[in-house]
């Protein structure tokens, strides 16, 4: 441990950034959203399915390609609120495998005016990790939080959780203890619920042990919980506990204890959503991200689109891809509505790559470091795209304040400092001297 | 396209300096402010070193994952020096071996249970794809624990000239077998003219790390960079030069090795992706169900029953279809994939690099983080014993950085600080302390996946919520507590105290229990609680205390308020292990 770093030293002035303590801003300037829902696109989506609309050319094989002899398979370019989309609305009347993107078309129809599309970032990496790494936290080091944890611990210090991570991809770096993942089967209700679920192997029933051996009453929980802490705060006076990166360790012990405590009683009966034993759809993520939010446990969450987008052989896949995306985003933006949350949410849709402009031998197509993202709802100058590719669907410069055409590489930390404003949040306090892109702000 | 946009291609004048692999600036996000430039005296250092017991305790959980005997603590107390031969001593410890495999197991990223395990076919019919996973995963973790166990040296990870085998993998990969049961694990030897490079030549490791469309073993070829020399190069920014048509491999061919851009890093990776054409790209568990539902193991589906064919020697040379270069590393001809173990073996920078790991695991630094000085001196260690991993991780639990746990204006460039319970060493500590190890069966929805170890699983466990990693989706271990270990470990401790006091209890004999050993059922006076958690507090914490001691106060009040709300004195045992096992310094050490 060689001492603090920026980010760390920041830690204890990040929560004054919360309800309150944000600069000034104009009157007439939209409140800033103090939600987040980030769907991870994993894999890396192809633009010239929906936000690059392109018919196979010189540069670029698009989805013309995968046409079949239905005459309603029909690739077109729809204007929706004044933006164009590839579109295609093809069901196929007995195998669902087969329909191309009805959803798509039906998720902009009602939401093109709330939705950014930003085109044209430069994500660094054509590996899925490090671009993941890069998208998510600004960065190409996961000792950094991604945005989603940075927006956790902002706004939601007063919650259980600042920042609940479904879909297991989060980096949340110091912010780890703002921060709680659920299981890949949603084992986390076995550490909620009052009573857990989980069975011994027969080698144990054997043995005549049954699950729980002990479940301590909650009066006895507290008691467990009070004894701990105040070991910890004798702990942490002795010599050399409480000093440097040690005292923000003990720290994090503090609150986690806490938070793990408001965690239990208060997200218990939402999280029944969750089956226990199941990994969670997208729907099923979607909806719960917006429980999440509205019960005020968390105010940010990530989830994940659960679409294998990687399609380095056959690109038609992608059709169902973004069909089955572009569902569960119908589905989790009616779930913000229900709720009244839209205006206070900013949902973020990122694919860490994209994917090269020709079709391979294998009729799939390989890594792209030029990325579409996708930001939606509160906050969000909706209804136009931003950003913009060349013939080869590589990045073309930027002016980072309106996201017209400009002097600027859109790069990943620009995208992610950008996010991170738009949620009023100081930027520069976490990405130093990246200046965010801001084009899409309301 | 947005209106006004030129067509042209825009290469940033920026980038043109990034040739070198394209390595971008970062922000600066890690640099400490700069010192004042005043003239004030230099301040006084600090530098807070651990006591031998807590020392002892802190070498103990790290080289085996569980608390020093009593006996140990007694030793160091009453004399410091007895410290370096009994951590001598746990080097030669079965829990130093699980050590060293949970250490393999986060530079390989192959405990990796919630990814598809491959199919309980043909002569796996009847056996729980969570045995199938833990043979086909664990195989490369057995060899590196063999080599350990047994004192070879290190390189040869990279170069045995055996593998290591169960009765599952015979039938698996078709290599011999000749263990008692099912479960032994023997050596073995790859029989498909695989040649033999220790983890290099596993299976599991390049099902792990698949090979895509045209990135023809590139991707692999960066894990070997990354994972042995400690020189990734896929960490770095690239750019891709967009006049040339990337789906055609040909051109791609002739760009890595003419185009600035991407030369630097591809002159060196081409030709070591080169070395792993025999491997198959991938082997979707899909193809090993369609094999035998489908095609009847005939023609090529034969490749995708058991024994699997994962490793094809005509292969080998096939980099020259695609007018890729020959194997080689880093400008050395390679003339086999064993020439490349031994190259590898030989290379300065896979000492220091297993040396940059070991420090950093043992003390729970980052890679990056480990000083290129401490780096060199512990490495002129290893050098000097022979490649001995126990050496090594020996010296690092002996050294100022270990015992350091603070230090400021002076001391070591980097120490230990506060060491936050992985979640393996969790399940080891409660198992030793009170023999119970938390396993479930967590059914057959989705698949019988079989008896789980809750400490170290992701499919159906804690590991990650516990701060561990799944080899997948989380690759770093997150070193300080979180919200979820914090519930995770409440389960475990009650779970774990549950297990240990009635069965104490039952023990007639006190000096045949894990923990109750001064106490019976009925016990309820004073005195004789206060003597048993005395010896809790010594055994869970190394505390050594005495009867008075306000800590011992507080557990006394614990086990008050336990026994007043319960009327059980067991019952009241219960919440108190359970608080002890959720400690502070159960999560630290």
């Amino acid at each position: 441990m060689s001492g603090f770093n920026r980010r760390q030293m920041l830690l204890g002035g990040a929560a004054g950034v919360a309800a309150g303590a944000i600069p000034g801003r104009a009157r007439s300037t939209p409140p800033k959203p103090t939600r987040l829902v980030i769907v991870r696109a994993g894999g890396g989506w192809d633009p010239t399915f929906c936000f690059e609309p392109r018919s196979t050319d010189a540069c670029v094989d698009g989805p013309d390609l995968d046409l079949s002899a239905d005459p309603n398979d029909e690739e077109y370019v729809k204007t929706i609120g004044g933006v164009e989309i590839q579109c295609n609305d093809y069901v196929h009347p007995t195998d669902e495998s087969k329909s191309k993107r009805p959803n798509v078309t039906a998720f902009f129809e009602k939401w093109m005016s709330r939705t950014a599309i930003i085109n044209g970032v430069w994500t660094g990496s054509i590996a899925h990790e490090p671009a993941t790494i890069r998208m998510l936290t600004g960065t190409a080091d996961t000792r950094n939080a991604d945005f989603g944890a940075i927006v956790g611990s902002t706004y939601g210090n007063a919650m259980p959780l600042g920042y609940i991570d479904i879909s297991g991809y989060s980096f949340t770096g110091p912010l780890a203890s703002s921060s709680g993942q659920l299981g890949y089967k949603a084992q986390i209700r076995n550490l909620t619920d009052a009573v857990p679920t989980y069975v011994p192997p027969g080698s144990y029933v054997d043995l005549g042990i049954a699950y729980p051996l002990y479940l301590a009453p909650d009066p006895d929980k507290a008691a467990i919980q009070a004894y701990t802490r105040a070991r910890t705060d004798r702990f942490r006076l002795l010599e050399g506990r409480g000093q440097g990166t040690n005292a923000v360790h003990v720290a994090d012990l503090v609150a986690s204890l806490d938070r793990a405590a408001r965690f239990r009683g208060e997200a218990a009966e939402i999280l029944t959503t969750l089956e226990v034993g199941r990994n969670p759809s997208l729907p099923s993520s979607a909806a719960l991200a917006a429980e999440l939010l509205h019960g005020n446990l968390c105010t940010s969450v990530l989830i994940d689109g659960r679409q294998p987008f990687d399609t380095h052989s056959g690109m038609p896949a992608q059709h169902g891809h973004y069909n089955g995306l572009f569902y569960g985003l119908s589905l989790l933006m009616d779930g913000l509505e229900a709720y009244d949350l839209v205006d206070s949410t900013m949902v973020v849709v990122v694919s860490e790559m994209t994917r090269t402009p020709k079709r391979n031998a294998e009729d799939g197509k390989d890594h792209w470091p030029h990325a579409t993202v996708l930001a939606i709802g509160g906050g969000v100058a909706g209804g136009r795209k931003y950003g913009a590719y060349d013939c080869s669907l590589a990045s073309l410069p930027v002016d980072l304040a309106t996201g017209e055409a400009g002097p600027d590489l859109l790069k990943y930390d620009n995208l992610v400092a950008g996010i991170l404003a738009g949620m009023g949040i100081d930027s520069e306090a976490w990405l130093p001297d990246v200046t965010p892109f801001t084009g899409f702000h309301a | 396209m947005v209106a006004g946009w030129t067509m042209g291609r825009w290469i940033p004048v920026w980038l043109a300096g990034l040739a070198a692999c394209g390595q971008a600036d970062e922000p600066d996000v890690g640099s400490p402010p700069d010192p004042p430039t005043d003239t004030q005296p230099a301040p006084d250092p600090i530098v807070v070193t651990l006591a031998p017991v807590d020392h002892l305790l802190r070498a103990s959980m790290a080289l085996r994952g569980i608390r020093p005997s009593v006996a140990d603590l007694e030793a160091v107390l009453a004399d410091s020096t007895a410290l370096t031969p009994i951590v001598r001593g746990y080097a030669e410890t079965p829990e130093f071996l699980e050590t060293i495999k949970d250490l393999h197991a986060e530079m390989l990223l192959i405990r990796s249970d919630t990814q598809p395990i491959l199919s309980s076919e043909g002569p796996l019919v009847g056996v729980n794809p969570g045995r199938i996973y833990a043979s086909m995963n664990g195989a490369a973790l057995k060899l590196v624990e063999h080599l350990v166990a047994t004192n070879r040296p290190y390189t040869e990870v990279v170069t045995a000239d055996l593998m290591m085998a169960n009765g599952i993998l015979a039938a698996a990969y078709g290599v011999p077998f000749d263990g008692l049961n099912e479960e032994d694990w023997v050596v073995s030897r790859w029989v498909d003219g695989r040649p033999q490079s220790g983890i290099l030549s596993d299976t599991a490791l390049w099902l792990r790390f698949t090979s895509n469309g045209n990135n023809f073993h590139r991707g692999r070829a960066n894990i070997l960079a990354g994972t042995f020399l400690c020189e990734e190069f896929a960490t770095r920014d690239i750019t891709t030069d967009t006049s040339v048509d990337l789906s055609d491999p040909y051109e791609v061919a002739h760009l890595v090795s003419t185009n600035a851009n991407c030369i630097a890093c591809h002159q060196a990776l081409d030709p070591l992706a080169a070395n792993l054409w025999g491997f198959k790209d991938d082997l979707v568990p899909t193809a090993v169900d369609q094999a035998y539902r489908v095609y009847d193991c005939e023609g090529e589906a034969q490749d995708y029953c058991y024994p699997i064919r994962f490793y094809n020697p005509k292969n080998e040379d096939r980099y020259g279809d695609w007018l890729l270069p020959a194997p080689a590393y880093y400008g050395t001809p390679v003339d086999s994939f064993e020439h490349l173990g031994h190259l590898i073996a030989e290379d300065e920078r896979f000492h220091q690099c297993t040396t940059r790991r070991f420090f950093a695991y043992l003390t729970e630094n980052r890679m990056d983080d480990v000083p290129f000085d401490t780096v060199v001196r512990f490495n002129e260690l290893f050098e000097a014993s022979g490649f001995s991993a126990k050496e090594l991780a020996i010296q690092v639990v002996l050294s100022e950085e270990f015992k350091t746990i603070h230090a400021e204006n002076g001391g070591p460039a980097i120490w230990a600080g506060l060491q936050s319970i992985r979640p393996e060493q969790y399940g080891r500590t409660l198992a030793d302390l009170t023999g119970f190890v938390f396993l479930v069966d967590p059914g057959c929805d989705g698949g019988c996946f079989g008896t789980t170890d809750v400490a170290n699983n992701d499919l159906n466990g804690y590991r990650t919520m516990m701060g561990g990693i799944d080899g997948y989706q989380t690759t770093r271990p997150t070193h300080t507590p979180i919200p979820t270990k914090v519930l995770a470990m409440s389960r475990f401790a009650e779970e774990a105290a549950g297990y240990v006091v009635p069965r104490d209890f039952d023990e007639v004999d006190p000096a045949l229990r894990h923990l109750l050993t001064l106490v019976e059922r009925d016990t309820t006076d004073e005195a004789a609680i206060r003597a048993q958690l005395v010896a809790l507090h010594y055994r869970v914490f190394g505390e050594p205390l005495t009867a008075g001691d306000p800590e011992v106060d507080e557990s006394y009040a614990l086990w008050t308020y336990g026994f007043e709300t319960s009327g059980s004195a067991e019952e009241a045992w219960k919440l108190l292990l359970a608080a002890f096992f959720q400690d502070v310094r159960m999560m630290f050490y």
